[in-house]
C-alpha cells in the first residue's frame, strides 16, 4: 500500500531520515517507534507530501507519488496537535474535506454523521473545536480524516496529549476501528508499550535509521541491535566474546563467568558479542537452594550479591551484583519468594539458556 | 462556617486577575491617579465641552452664547453638509478596501519570508514614519504637480504634449491617504497572518485544498481579527483627516474633517463645528462597535 525505497532527507547538512526502506501492506496497522527526534514525523510528512525526499521514492498504492502534492495524495493525516480549524465547528471541520469533493449536500451530511458517530460524538457537531476536551477534539481529528476514506490514514503521537486512562481506552478504540475499517494505518509514537499494544508491525527508529522492522513479539524477543533491545521493554545487556560453539549453543564468557546462549548462525569463536537476558526469564534463589538446577548446556547459572528489591506493584525487580561492574535485573511476581531474601546475601540466577539472545550489533 | 478558612483565602487570593498590589485598594488608586488626571483633563473634559457647544448657539463676535438650541444639528443635515459628510464616509471607506487590498498580499509576503527578510521588509514598511507627516505629503505635491516628476518624465519620454492634471484633484487625495495609511493596515495584518499556526494550512492541504480555498476558508478567515484592527485603524483616522485634503485636494474635496477645522478656526462658528465633532465622534464609536462584533464573532463567540 505505502512503500519507501531508500529514502533520505536532508535539512541543510543534518541527515533525519538514511535510506529508509518499508512496504506496509494494505489494512496493516505499522508503527514508526522511537525516541524524540529519531524522524518519526519526517518520515510521516515524507509520505503525506509535506516533505520531498532528498534521494530515493515514495509509492502510494503502487504510484510513485514523489511529485504528487499533498493534496492530490490518496492519505490523510491526524496530526500531532490535531490542527482543527479554530474558526470551524466539530461539523464544518469534518465537513471540510468531502466540501472539497463537490459532493451533494446530503451526501456529505450523510457521511458527516456517519463518521460523528464512529468517534462518538453525535451530538457535539455544533460545538467550536476549543470548547472540547482534548481527547474530544483528538476524536475529531480522527473523524475529520476518517470522513475522506483515505486508503492509508497517518496518525502522528494521536495519543500524546492525553493522561494515561484515556490513552489506554483510546488505543483500544483506535486498534478496533482499525480493523473494523480495514484502513491501512503509519502510527507515530514513542510510547514502546501503545506501539506493541496496537501494531500489526513495529518499525523502531534511531537517528532517522530503522533498526528493525517485525511484529511486536519477534521485536521483543528477538531484537536485532542493542538499541532495540533497550528501548523495548527492559533488558540486560551483557557484553561478552563468544568462547565456544556447540551444535546446539553457543558459550559466551561474560565477565569471567561462562555462560550458554541461543544458538546462533554467523558467529566465529572469539567475536565480540552482546548478550540479552529479558529480567522476567531470570530466577533468584538463595546461595544454598536445593532447588537450583546445576549449571548444563540448558542452563545458565551465576553467583551474585543481591542489593535490592524494588516493589513495583504486580512485580518486583532484583537487583543483583555479580563482579565490580556487572549488575543484573530480574523481574519477579510479588508474590515469588525472592521477597525472603535479606538483601546483601549471597544468591544464583538462572536462566534457561535459550533466554539468552546474542546481538552483535 | 467556613471549614477549611485557610484554603478559602488562598484560592480567593489566586482568582484575582493581577497579583497582590501591596497597600491594597488604597495604593492601587493612588497608581491609577496621574492617568486618570491626565485622561480627565485632556480628554473627557474638552469631549464634555464639545458636546455643550454643539448645542449652544453661536455669538455675534464668534464668541459662545449659552442659548440652547438643536439648530447646529439640524444645519448638518443641509444638502452642502451632508454631500460633505457622504463624500467623507466615501473616501475613508475607498482608502479602508484600498489599503486591505493593496496591504494584504504585501503582509502575506512578509509573514511568509524567512527570518532575516521578514525582519527588513517590516523595517521598510516602518521607513516612512521616520519623516514628518507634513514632509511626506509635500513630496507628494513635488511629484505631482504640473511641472512634477510625472508629468516631466511623461513629457520627457514625449507621452503627452501638455501636463496632466493631477494635483489638486479627489485622485490625489485618495492617493495621499491611502499612502498615509497602508502600513498602519499591514502591521496588523501581519500580526495575525504571522501568528497562524502552519499546521491548519498543512491540514487544509491534507484534506485535499490547494491555493485559492485554503486561502478562503482557513488563511483569510482566521486573520480577520487583524484585517478588523487594520481596517479600523485606517477608517476611524481617515474620516477625521483635514491635513492632506487641504494640501493636495482643491475646492471640491472638502471633508468633515476640514469642515471642523474652518468652523473653529476662519468661520468662528464652534458651536456648529462642535455639532459636526460630535456627529464624526458618533460615526467613529459605530465603526468600533462594528469592529468589536466582527472580533466576537472570529473569536468564536457569537
Ligand atoms: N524543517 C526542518 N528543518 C530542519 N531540521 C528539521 C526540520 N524538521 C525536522 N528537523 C530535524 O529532524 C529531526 C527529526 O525530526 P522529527 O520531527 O521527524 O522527529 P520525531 O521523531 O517526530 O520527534 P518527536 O517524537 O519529538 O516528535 C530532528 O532532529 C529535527 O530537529
Ligand atoms: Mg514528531
Amino acid at each position: 500500500m505505502v512503500k519507501l525505497e531508500s529514502v533520505s532527507k536532508m535539512f541543510g547538512d543534518f541527515l533525519a531520515v538514511d535510506n529508509l526502506s518499508m512496504d506496509v501492506a494494505e489494512g496493516e496497522f505499522l508503527t514508526l517507534l522511537g525516541p524524540s527526534g529519531c524522524g518519526k514525523t519526517t518520515t510521516l510528512r515524507l509520505i503525506a507530501g509535506f516533505e520531498q525526499p532528498t534521494s530515493g521514492n515514495v509509492y502510494i498504492g503502487n504510484k510513485m507519488v514523489n511529485d504528487v502534492p499533498p493534496y492530490r495524495r490518496d492519505v490523510n493525516t491526524v496530526f500531532q496537535n490535531y490542527a482543527l480549524f479554530p474558526h470551524l465547528t466539530v461539523y464544518e471541520n469534518i465537513a471540510f474535506g468531502l466540501r472539497l469533493r463537490r459532493l451533494d449536500p446530503s451526501t456529505i451530511d450523510e457521511r458527516v454523521r456517519w463518521a460523528l458517530k464512529l468517534v462518538k460524538l453525535d451530538n457535539l457537531g455544533e460545538r467550536k473545536p476549543r470548547q472540547l476536551s482534548g481527547g474530544q477534539q483528538q476524536r475529531v481529528a480522527l473523524a475529520r480524516a476518517l470522513v475522506c476514506h483515505p486508503k492509508v490514514l497517518l496518525l502522528d503521537e494521536p495519543l500524546g496529549a492525553l493522561d494515561l486512562k484515556m490513552r489506554k481506552a483510546m488505543q483500544i478504540e483506535l486498534k478496533s476501528l482499525q480493523r473494523r475499517l480495514g484502513v491501512t494505518f503509519i502510527y507515530v509514537t514513542h510510547d514502546q508499550e501503545e506501539a506493541l499494544a496496537m501494531s500489526d508491525r513495529i518499525a523502531v527508529m534511531n537517528a532517522g535509521i530503522v533498526h528493525q522492522l517485525d511484529t511486536a513479539a519477534a521485536i521483543y524477543e528477538y531484537p536485532k541491535t542493542r538499541f532495540v533491545a533497550d528501548f523495548i521493554g527492559e533488558a540486560n545487556l551483557l557484553q561478552a566474546r563468544v568462547s565456544e560453539i556447540t551444535a546446539d549453543t553457543v558459550w559466551a564468557e561474560v565477565n569471567g563467568h561462562r555462560l550458554p546462549c541461543a544458538r546462533r548462525e554467523g558467529l566465529r569463536p572469539d567475536q565480540a558479542i552482546w548478550i540479552m537476558v529479558r529480567p522476567e526469564n531470570i530466577r533468584v534463589l538463595p546461595v544454598s537452594s536445593q532447588e537450583a538446577p546445576a549449571p548444563s548446556e540448558k542452563t545458565a547459572v551465576v553467583k551474585g550479591v543481591l542489593r535490592e528489591v524494588v516493589y513495583l506493584g504486580a512485580t518486583l525487580k532484583a537487583i543483583t551484583d555479580i563482579n565490580p561492574g556487572l549488575t543484573i535485573t530480574a523481574a519477579r511476581l510479588s508474590s515469588s519468594s525472592v521477597v525472603s531474601i535479606p538483601t546483601d546475601s549471597e544468591v544464583q540466577l538462572h536462566w534457561p539458556s535459550s533466554a539468552g539472545h546474542i546481538l552483535t550489533e | 462556617m467556613a471549614v477549611f478558612p485557610q484554603l478559602r483565602r488562598q484560592r480567593s487570593k489566586r482568582e484575582e486577575p493581577i497579583g497582590e498590589i501591596p497597600g491594597g485598594q488604597r495604593h492601587r488608586a493612588i497608581l491609577l491617579m496621574p492617568g486618570m488626571i491626565w485622561l480627565v483633563i485632556f480628554s473627557i473634559l474638552p469631549l464634555a465641552l464639545v458636546v455643550v457647544y454643539s448645542f449652544a448657539s453661536r455669538g455675534t463676535y464668534g464668541g459662545i452664547e449659552f442659548k440652547w438650541t438643536l439648530e447646529n444639528y439640524a444645519r448638518l443635515a443641509d444638502r452642502l453638509y451632508l454631500a460633505i459628510l457622504w463624500r467623507s464616509f466615501l473616501f475613508a471607506f475607498a482608502t479602508t478596501v484600498l489599503c486591505l487590498v493593496l496591504g494584504y498580499p504585501m503582509a502575506y509576503a512578509i509573514a511568509s519570508s524567512p527570518e532575516p527578510r521578514k525582519n527588513r521588509l517590516l523595517l521598510l514598511i516602518v521607513v516612512p514614519f521616520w519623516t514628518n507627516f507634513l514632509i511626506r505629503t509635500y513630496a507628494w505635491i513635488i511629484i505631482l504637480r504640473g511641472q512634477g516628476l510625472i508629468n516631466g518624465l511623461l513629457m520627457h519620454l514625449g507621452l503627452i504634449s501638455e501636463p496632466l492634471r493631477m494635483l489638486y484633484t479627489p485622485g490625489a487625495v485618495l492617493l495621499g491617504f491611502v499612502y498615509n495609511w497602508l502600513p498602519f493596515m499591514i502591521l496588523p495584518l501581519y500580526a495575525s497572518l504571522e501568528k497562524i499556526d502552519r499546521s491548519y494550512i498543512e491540514a487544509a492541504m491534507d484534506l485535499g485544498a490547494q491555493g485559492r480555498y485554503v486561502l478562503t476558508k482557513v488563511i483569510l478567515p482566521l486573520s480577520l481579527p487583524g484585517i478588523a484592527a487594520g481596517c479600523v485603524l485606517v477608517f476611524i483616522p481617515a474620516l477625521a483627516m483635514f491635513a492632506i485634503p487641504d494640501l493636495l485636494g482643491g475646492a471640491r474635496t472638502m471633508l468633515v474633517g476640514n469642515l471642523i477645522k474652518n468652523q473653529f478656526l476662519s468661520a468662528r462658528n464652534w458651536p456648529f463645528g462642535s455639532a459636526a465633532s460630535v456627529f464624526l465622534i458618533v460615526a467613529m464609536l459605530l465603526a468600533l462597535f462594528i469592529y468589536r462584533h466582527v472580533l466576537q464573532r472570529a473569536q468564536g463567540h457569537g
